[in-house]
């Protein structure tokens, strides 16, 4: 039996499995609110806000005292003695998450390259919520944009779609960059002066609202569209856009509020602790200050009591200049096995190494446990981190870690 | 005023009748997890009907789908979400999908690097020619070589078997 021959094999089986499944009956296209109600939604959708936010005051304020944000606990060695719950943040706003998190002595990091602004939504976090650990940990969280307070289609605007909804904004398809981005930025010069109109790059998904000054920080090669953030129809109406390039969407609402990079992103807390500002100052030396070790090595930092999820700040030294190294946690590797060493890799550990030698994450992202793979690191033998060349490599430098849940 | 939009291609029900158990199959060998596969196809028609209008007149929305899914289904945190949302509707599938053998080698595909269990996936289990894979993920037909032959050489290491592509 060739490799090729079982793939075939259990495609095939596969697809006898599946044939097996009920195809439930497709789903309904949402209704589209009538343009008489829109006002009202508005309204609407603003007094849901206004309420939430006070709640949320209320919520977070009740010991009348202010919240510390003192969170240098977060250096590497065991954090505390003491533990807490990790709340339920999920669903909830970074604003919430935030507030939800410090009073439970906890510290919020979103996912580097995803939203960070105050309505993002979390849809993700580890630990997750009920989980004991550490008073003064970080819970990683990954974030999506929140569905606009109202998105439709400018009655002027040209462009083959139509029925857009009110998220519409994921389905931005397959737009090449070059399309949307001359289209944004030839409606940017038509904006009357003193409009409060905004017109920028989206991409698909999380990042549709970061890209504002159409700064790519992600590079997709499709999924790009016009955002068009107004203040109400009206002024919409008045940029008179004809978008034959590239779909588009329209927000209606306070452009600040969807900006994306109005300071908000204070929220998002890094580990600052002293080891981290250790590598930190070695990560980013001049090269004339820099004496690389003779040997490669691997720092990483917190070390001990770490939980699957949780954000660490890794320095690679002495590597090969240039090449596309990943990090991993492996499981202890016999060097005399013959097997693959057991790692569970992830794009969040893969980088090129500066001219130095140097490779450095700053918000490395633990991964050390994968069920459907068995991979734990928190059982015995427990994990270490590695640096490999490729997938199913022996490693080549290790780092030392303990990873408690 | 513009002309009205009139889709010219097929219905959105036909799309998903046709496409809807292939979907599930794509996002449960890149997922590993038949609980989010379901969630993961919704979505992606969901997404796709939401946007008909457009999606109906690319040159094949099943490649547009097969992407969408392909590139969603191997995200962890995103797999996890969608267990989660799963298990809070009380639903869990009925199917299972194969032998115990062919488990562990959908779990070998997972763990090769994310374009060449991608390729893998939609060239066996969708049966898809090489040019096919290369439009789902937007490569040249050459990559996808490539990912087929380092994806196969890497299984067959793993799993002590020979690297011989049938003719």
């Amino acid at each position: 039996v060739n490799i090729d021959q079982r793939l075939h094999e259990a495609a095939d089986d596969l697809r006898a499995a599946l044939a097996d499944i009920p195809v439930s009956d497709p789903p309904q296209r949402p209704t589209h609110p009538p343009r008489g109600r829109i006002a009202l939604t508005v309204l609407g959708v603003g007094l849901v806000c206004a309420l939430t936010a006070g709640l949320v005051f209320l919520a977070t304020n009740d010991d009348n005292g202010p919240v510390t944000t003192d969170h240098t606990t977060t250096d590497g060695g065991p954090v505390s003695s003491e533990t807490t719950t990790v709340p339920v943040v999920v669903g909830t706003t970074i604003g919430q998450a935030n507030a939800l998190l410090e009073r439970a002595g906890l510290v919020l990091s979103v996912h580097e390259g995803d939203a960070t602004f105050l309505d993002a939504v979390v849809i993700a976090a580890e630990p997750g919520d009920g989980e004991q650990v550490a008073t003064g940990s970080v819970v990683g969280v990954r974030t999506a944009l929140p569905d606009p307070p109202l998105s439709v289609e400018c009655p002027s605007a040209r462009h083959p779609r139509d029925g857009a909804s009110p998220d519409a904004l994921p389905q931005v398809g397959q737009v090449a960059r070059a399309g949307a981005e001359a289209t944004v930025l030839a409606q940017r010069s038509q904006i009357p002066p003193g409009s409060d109109t905004e017109i920028y790059l989206g991409i698909w998904d999380r990042w549709a609202y970061l890209e504002r000054d159409g700064a790519v920080v992600t590079e997709p090669t499709s999924g790009f569209q016009v955002i068009v953030v107004t203040p109400s129809e009206a002024d919409c109406a008045a940029t008179a856009p004809t978008f034959e390039l590239a779909p588009v969407t329209y927000v209606f609402g306070d452009p600040a509020r969807w900006a994306g990079s109005d300071g908000t992103t204070s929220t998002t807390t890094s580990p600052a602790d002293a080891a981290t500002r250790a590598l930190l100052e070695k990560a980013e030396a001049d090269p004339e200050d820099y004496r690389a070790p003779s040997q490669p090595t691997l720092s990483v930092t917190p070390s001990d009591g770490l939980v699957d999820g949780q954000v660490l700040a890794v320095l690679g030294e002495g590597l090969p200049p240039g090449e596309q190294i990943g990090i991993a946690a492996c499981a202890p590797w016999d060097r005399t096995a013959t097997t693959d060493p057991q790692c569970l890799y992830t794009s969040s550990g893969t980088g090129t190494v500066d001219a130095q030698g140097r490779l450095w994450f700053p918000d490395y992202k633990l991964a050390a446990l994968e069920p459907a793979i068995g991979f734990n690191c928190a059982q015995p033998p427990g994990c270490e981190l590695a640096w490999y060349v490729g997938i199913g490599e022996p490693p080549r430098v290790t780092a030392a870690i303990n990873v408690t849940g | 005023m513009d002309e009205p939009y009139e889709p010219a291609l097929g219905t959105f029900d036909g799309f998903y009748r046709r496409e809807r158990r292939a979907i599930v199959g794509l996002a449960f060998v890149l997922s590993g997890s038949a609980a989010a596969a379901e969630e993961l196809a919704q979505d992606a028609f969901l997404a796709a009907l939401r946007d008909w209008d457009r999606v109906a007149h690319f040159d094949d929305p099943s490649a547009w789908i097969r992407r969408v899914v392909a590139n969603r289904s191997v995200s962890r945190i995103r797999r996890l979400a969608l267990e989660a949302r799963h298990a809070r509707r009380n639903s869990v599938p009925t199917w299972s999908p194969s032998r115990e053998g062919d488990v562990d080698l959908w779990g070998e595909v997972r763990r090769l690097p994310k374009r060449q269990a991608q390729a893998i996936a939609l060239h066996y289990l969708h049966d898809l020619p090489r040019r096919e894979v290369a439009t789902i993920l937007q490569c040249s037909e050459e990559t996808v070589k490539t990912h087929l032959d380092r994806g196969r050489r890497t299984l067959a290491i793993r799993l002590g078997e020979r690297d011989e592509e049938a003719p």
